[in-house]
């Protein structure tokens, strides 16, 4: 029972009386005053640190403020431009122009001479050729197109071909009607296309030395 | 120079430079040509048919094809191809484009133009003969003249009125 005399026994008094919960809440004010200081201190002294943890978030808001500032000062020209959507889509934007160097279109006297020079190195590569022939020399890309092929010779023989009038006709209305519906000029490409397939065109109607030509009044 | 479509073909055929028709249909082409344009046709067009030129150097004339069992055998297009630009074909260049006879002038000895195939013959690029004597002249020696690099203006010394054609100028002054 010893136990428990010694635990009902009178606590032993302190040196002072017990502080008041006011006293408490000061201490804690002034001590978290004091922390305060402490921190904005300890921010002061480190706010240089924020430069290169904020930079990466500021460079987007940067841009994109600039951007908006930007559009803002370009919507008047904008909504006086009509809209154009086809510019911005990578697969209907168009083709840049080739860089190929454009002298100008030849004149009416260099066609005639190219023609003359044209007529006579065919008549020399194939032999017979002449007026027995009923044939007309075709430039199988025309010499109007001459222009977009500075580093070619129109003559060259690859380029002259012998065609009856008719289908000859049928050779200059078909590039008539592709310049009429490109509405301007051709590119090179453009003009290499459409000559690819008038080559397919016309390929049976061409007249070479050495192949016997149809009979005169034979169906054409 | 005055000289005749006659007298031109005759100083041609002198020097082997013309070759004519093997027959001479001119008969038969006359009427059918001036249906086709529907007018009388200039005297040196009536002369020039008469004449049933094949060919004069390397050029081949434009002649109406005459079959006898079958009839005409060239298209009518071969004569009205430049009929919306007032002129005649007479002759092929041989690489597709013709030279015209001027129908528009009314003269009696009318100019003859060179019609560019490229455009659709839309328009006299350059005066080829101020009549189609001298024109046919012209033609015989332009082969000649390009193997063996005649000085520019050659057409001069036999057609001296060639710059003044009224539908298109001369070849050193067209563009």
């Amino acid at each position: 029972m010893a136990y428990l005399k010694t635990s009902t026994a009178a606590p032993v008094a302190t040196a002072g009386p017990r502080p008041t919960q006011e006293d408490e809440m000061s201490k804690l004010r002034r001590e978290q005053a004091a922390f305060k200081d402490i921190v904005r201190e300890e921010s002061r002294r480190n706010s240089w640190m924020a430069i290169p943890a904020l930079a990466p978030m500021a460079v987007p808001l940067l841009a994109e403020g600039a951007g908006l500032l930007a559009g803002r000062l370009t919507t008047p020209q904008l909504s006086r431009t009509p809209l154009n959507l086809l510019g911005r889509e990578p697969g209907l934007a168009p083709k840049p122009p080739l860089s190929v160097p454009r002298a100008n279109p030849l004149t009416t006297p260099e066609k005639t001479a190219l023609r003359d020079a044209g007529r006579a190195r065919y008549a020399q590569a194939n032999p017979g050729y002449g007026k027995a022939w009923e044939v007309e020399v075709h430039h199988r890309i025309d010499l109007r197109f001459a222009h977009l092929f500075p580093k070619a010779d129109p003559n060259r023989l690859a380029n002259l071909a012998a065609l009856r009038k008719d289908a000859h006709n049928v050779v200059t209305q078909a590039t008539n009607r592709f310049l009429r519906a490109l509405g301007r000029e051709p590119s090179p490409a453009e003009v290499m296309a459409h000559k690819l397939g008038l080559d397919k065109l016309v390929e049976t109607h061409l007249v070479r030395a050495g192949v016997p030509r149809p009979p005169p009044g034979a169906p054409k | 120079m005055t000289a005749t479509v006659a007298e031109a073909c005759a100083a041609l055929e002198a020097r082997g430079l013309l070759e004519r028709q093997k027959r001479n249909t001119f008969e038969r082409v006359e009427p059918y040509v001036r249906a086709l344009i529907g007018r009388d046709l200039p005297v040196d067009l009536q002369a020039f048919y008469r004449e049933h030129i094949y060919a004069v150097g390397e050029f081949q004339a434009v002649w109406p094809n005459w079959n006898d069992h079958v009839g005409w055998r060239s298209p009518e297009s071969l004569i009205t191809e430049l009929l919306h630009v007032q002129a005649v074909p007479i002759m092929g260049d041989g690489c597709g484009n013709l030279f015209g006879l001027d129908l528009a002038s009314g003269r009696r000895t009318p100019a003859v133009y060179f019609f560019d195939h490229e455009d659709g013959f839309e328009k006299p690029h350059y005066a080829a003969g101020s009549s189609v004597a001298t024109f046919l002249l012209l033609m015989g020696d332009h082969d000649r003249a390009f193997r063996e690099n005649w000085p520019d203006r050659w057409e001069l010394s036999i057609d001296p009125d060639i710059e003044m054609c009224p539908r298109a100028p001369a070849l050193w002054f067209a563009g």
